[in-house]
């Protein structure tokens, strides 16, 4: 049987139960939301059954979403089944205050420097992860700089007089 | 002077009673661009350890896609993977027209796919050739290079730039391809399975190339 969409909808609610998840699809990739304390335990289960092993974490990312009260920050998994080629979605909440996530170090190798890059850009803290540091930037950073609190310089801006750049 | 002044070097507590070798390999990049530094700790020829800096050079494209406009946002792409510039052109291409709900006329995905063929070929011209500079073999490389050349110039028939391509926009293509991109096209398709077929007796069996390749570099994902 072709594995879709409907049918991963199906096993996660039946194993799960029905309001353990928020499903959307939008552009026919399916997205599952839950709460951030069961990450691991759907990750497992959506790599251990046997018809859906997501064998395959292909991104490991963080989103700042400032008006979201209390969810500030969301992870995302982008899981990859490859013998079907089919992909999946995960999302979790954190709040900015308490940006603890579980840690997916034990189920993917690849997670463990995208984690790195997760809290070094965004700040979220990965429990139980192995090597918890900055990956790209420098040690003595203090700050999460991908966050939206610190947006591009406005390209128009006409007061910065910078003659090597062109400005001014 | 006293001799304890002139003590520069200082040896962490321990280091000399130990068994295994620390060694700071780099910073430096394995295809020369970049830095990577890695200081590994190694136990003969063995290593048992390694810590891997892979260098301060995060560009902030997210960051800048935030702001600007989508169009500006292609020449960025152009510099994920200067190799194969065009295919993520394309891919930034095809994701925009999905979250707009473009349709493209039939003509531009079949120009894309060649573009984007081409765009494979030369990219995996480059990474395989070097895997033969790499281990030694520098003949394969300058061959191929005239071929990859001759990509370089359809895609200068078709955009205007060589490397960091820009090709195509939201939609479509800038413009239609010309006829001496065309004729070009039908000369790299003409010769180049040959030198492929070349290049591959060149290196597949040979046994140097064998030794130093077979069984090494595996990653766990």
């Amino acid at each position: 049987m072709a594995l879709d969409n409907a049918y991963i909808q199906q096993q996660l609610t039946s194993r799960f139960g029905e309001d353990f998840f928020i499903f959307s699809e939008s552009y026919g990739m399916l997205t599952a939301e839950f709460a951030k304390e069961s990450n691991l335990k759907v990750l497992q289960f959506l790599y251990d059954e046997p018809s859906l092993s997501f064998r395959f974490l292909t991104d490991l990312c963080a989103v700042h979403n400032p008006d979201l009260e209390g969810k500030e920050l969301s992870v995302v998994y982008h899981l990859h089944n490859l013998s079907e080629n089919l992909r999946l979605r995960l999302k979790i909440y954190t709040s900015i205050q308490d940006p603890h996530v579980f840690t997916a170090t034990r189920l993917f190798s690849s997670a463990n420097w995208m984690e790195r890059e997760t809290y070094d850009f965004y700040g979220v803290i990965f429990t139980g992860h192995p090597n918890l540091k900055r990956v790209l930037n420098v040690d003595e950073m203090d700050y999460f700089p991908l966050r939206k609190e610190y947006p591009l310089e406005d390209q128009t801006r006409i007061d910065k007089d910078d003659e090597m750049f062109g400005r001014g | 002077m006293m001799t304890e002044t002139l003590q520069h070097i200082q040896l962490p507590e321990g280091s000399i009673e130990k068994q295994t070798t620390t060694l700071n390999l780099g910073p430096t990049h394995p295809a020369t661009h970049g830095v990577f530094q890695n200081i590994i700790e190694l136990d003969g020829e063995r290593i048992v350890s390694a810590e891997s800096t892979v260098g301060y050079i995060h560009r902030a494209f997210e960051k800048i896609a935030e702001r600007r406009p989508l169009y500006q946002i292609t020449p960025l792409t152009d510099r994920l993977n200067y190799c194969s510039s065009p295919i993520n052109n394309m891919g930034w291409h095809i994701t925009c027209e999905k979250l707009l709900g473009v349709q493209t006329p039939k003509r531009v995905d079949y120009l894309r796919v060649i573009i984007m063929e081409l765009a494979r070929i030369s990219d995996h011209l480059i990474c395989n050739s070097i895997v033969g500079v790499d281990t030694g073999a520098f003949t394969g490389f300058l061959y191929v290079m005239q071929y990859r050349e001759l990509i370089y110039e359809i895609y200068e028939e078709i955009c205007g730039s060589r490397l960091t391509t820009n090709i195509g926009r939201i939609g479509g293509f800038e413009r239609n391809f010309s006829a001496t991109a065309f004729s070009k096209l039908e000369k790299f398709l003409k010769e180049y399975p040959e030198v492929l077929k070349e290049f591959e007796n060149l290196f597949t069996r040979n046994r140097i190339f064998m030794e130093r390749t077979i069984g090494g570099g595996a990653i766990s994902a």
